[in-house]
């Protein structure tokens, strides 16, 4: 059954598979194997030329190697140059801001968000790959950081972590809008940030320590990575892999920094206890996630696992033979395990292909 | 594309900016909490040249800080600002005995309090701080190359400086209800009660001086944040950005600057004086 892509990411894969059945046809034909009778091969030539011109007329998706390496490029340099943007608005407002009556200030940095937001909606209407809307996504969150903090220092509020709420629903409203995954990653780490700040406020402590606290993102993470089985995307398609990867981004480096200062826990342990416990805990369950990656064919979550992985693993082992053994040995060892883990890998990977030829 | 997503997005925008902008109203409207007289020993002026923004950093001192009481004997001692009592009602723990072997990690893992300080402005407790201040130089163990009388008179000369460059906001308390620490000070035009952070912290036992018994291990309360920042508006800030952030070594204030603070504690600048150039009274 032909099911019509929803996102660019399902068209790109869409593409890339029409034409490696193509190349393939090729070869099989080279190769005698396998040869259509013309009336056959000029109906697939029809079929995927046609194809492949409206899967680019409607996702503007890459139809050879090289139109994806600039397509790379050009996502590249449309991120960069959103940042620049970014940073060239806030300190450009710095720079003379002072000069102007408070009434001015404020409707300045109030109107940038709007502007900003009207400028994305007219490049998104304009082109399908969004490069330009994408700058503009990120330039519409920076004016809208900068009219909070410059509101909050002209009239001299208190900071508050609510702050975070609003820039995080902002970058996951402009996310779903514009299918942007780069700010729906933006909006998960504010929202992140903001829960973990509201549940420190509710036991009396002040919002800005929220990261005192590294146990709030590994729960926060967890529930992260749980949301694409419970929020189906039947149109966003290529956001269940956000999620998994924020999450697991968001755990393993909680799981990471618990592992290596203890003091920070809510657990009654002795320091080195809670060290000892969450470098297991990490070396646990970044196997338990390479493992569900594989099995799910989840990408984003195998290299984030085996990352973190590998540094729970050496942390582990710094733990135990760096005072115990000569700098030599104790990278030898090291070496040797790299090797190990090389040999593990690749016996994964030919029991996954002769499991996928089977 | 619906256009839902899009009008959320505005609304967002929008009521964000009307929280904000309410709130300060809110906080400038009615009957002001505290108005006090600063001057450049209370608020220093930086300047940057990338930030045109002309904003007030508040200088304050901790009393009793151990710097200069370290010459004191045990019972001279000023009580602490925080004390036991006062760590308990703003929520920490401080069941674990200061000498206990687990005390270090125990308050180590207890997360800053929010609160209130009060900020008093030339009161006896900076008096307090200067006279410590003085006391300490004409205690303190001398070196041998200060035997002679001139570089003796030099130094004190030195701390005479230095008391008039000082501060004279001094924290004289701290409480979780900000009513409560106004009834305690009710004086609104020597005191601000400011929203603080407040931290606690185990000492271990010390020997500084061979004057003094040795201090024993001890749990206290350490202010950790006081909102320090006050934006200065136009026309108030042409006058201060004329006169330029460098300390020109005179004893006499450059600029007065009056602060106020409002029903939520936060403050404005609603007057400047005494400055060269006067753009406002």
């Amino acid at each position: 059954m032909n099911v019509a892509p929803r996102s660019q990411s399902d068209a790109q894969s869409r593409a890339d598979r029409i034409r490696v059945l193509r190349d393939e046809l090729d070869e099989l034909a080279r190769q005698g194997v396998l040869e259509l009778t013309p009336d056959q091969r000029g109906r697939f030539d029809s079929w995927s030329s046609s194809e492949l011109r409206v899967l680019e007329a409607s996702f503007d998706v890459d139809t050879s190697d090289s139109a994806k390496r600039v397509s790379w490029g050009l996502k590249i340099a449309s991120t960069l140059g959103g940042i620049a943007l970014c940073a060239a608005l806030v300190m450009c407002f710095t720079r003379y801001w002072g000069y102007f009556d408070t009434w001015l200030q404020v409707c300045a940095i109030v109107a940038a968000p709007f502007a900003a937001l009207a400028g994305t909606e007219y490049a998104a209407r304009r082109e399908r790959t969004l490069y330009f809307a994408t700058q503009l996504a990120l330039l519409t969150i920076a004016a809208f950081m900068n009219d909070l903090v410059m509101l909050g220092r002209i009239f001299n509020v208190d900071s508050s972590e609510n702050a975070l709420l609003v820039w995080g629903a902002l970058s996951g409203v402009l996310a779903y809008r514009y299918g942007l995954r780069l700010l729906l990653l933006i909006g998960i780490g504010f929202l992140a940030c903001w829960t973990s700040a509201a549940f420190a406020d509710v036991f009396g402590m002040h919002w800005v320590h929220f990261a005192d606290r590294p146990e709030n993102f590994g729960a926060l993470g967890a529930g992260v990575f749980l949301v694409p089985s419970v929020v189906k995307h039947e149109r966003r398609t290529d956001f269940p892999a956000v999620y998994r990867l924020g999450g697991a981004l968001v755990f393993f480096a909680a799981v990471f920094f618990l592992g290596v200062w203890g003091v920070s826990s809510y657990l009654p342990f002795e320091k080195k206890s809670v060290e000892l416990l969450y470098q297991c805990v990490g070396i646990v369950s970044s196997a338990a996630a390479i493992w569900l990656g594989i099995a799910r064919g989840w990408t984003g979550v195998v290299n984030t696992a085996s990352a973190f992985f590998v540094l729970f693993l050496y942390c582990r082992l710094y733990h135990w033979f760096w005072d115990l053994m000569p700098k030599f040995a104790f990278f030898g060892v090291i070496g040797a395990i790299a090797i190990v883990l090389v040999i593990a890998f690749k016996r994964v990977r030919g029991r996954i292909g002769r499991e996928s030829a089977a | 594309m619906t256009r839902a997503t899009l009008i959320a997005a505005a609304i967002l925008i929008a009521l964000s900016n009307a929280v904000v902008l309410v709130h300060a109203a809110r906080n400038r409207s009615g009957a002001r909490d505290s108005a006090l007289v600063l001057t450049n020993r209370e608020l220093s002026y930086y300047g940057d040249p990338d930030d045109s923004g002309v904003v007030l950093h508040l200088e304050w001192l901790v009393p009793r800080s151990m710097m200069f009481t370290t010459l004191l004997d045990r019972d001279e001692e000023p009580p602490p600002l925080i004390d036991d009592e006062k760590l308990v009602k703003l929520g920490f723990d401080v069941s674990v005995e200061p000498t206990d072997e687990r005390a270090g990690s125990f308050y180590a893992r207890q997360t800053p309090r929010t609160a209130f300080a009060a900020l008093e402005l030339d009161g006896p407790a900076w008096r307090e701080w200067a006279e410590s201040r003085r006391r300490f130089e004409r205690e303190r163990p001398k070196f041998p190359e200060e035997a002679s009388s001139v570089r003796l008179a030099t130094a004190a000369a030195d701390v005479e400086t230095e008391i008039r460059a000082s501060t004279r906001l001094v924290i004289v308390d701290v409480d979780r209800d900000a009513a409560d620490l106004r009834a305690r000070h009710p004086d609104r035009d020597t005191v601000a009660i400011v929203p603080a952070v407040i931290g606690i912290e185990a000492r271990g036992a010390s020997t500084t001086s061979s004057k003094s018994a040795p201090r024993p291990a001890r749990v206290q309360g350490v202010v950790r944040r006081l909102p320090s920042e006050i934006h200065v508006p136009k026309p108030f800030s042409d006058a201060l950005r004329e006169l330029g952030p460098a300390y020109d070594g005179s004893d006499e204030p450059r600029y007065r600057v009056r602060v106020e603070w409002g029903s939520l504690h936060e403050p404005w600048v609603a007057g400047v004086e005494g400055v060269e150039k006067q753009s406002a009274r």
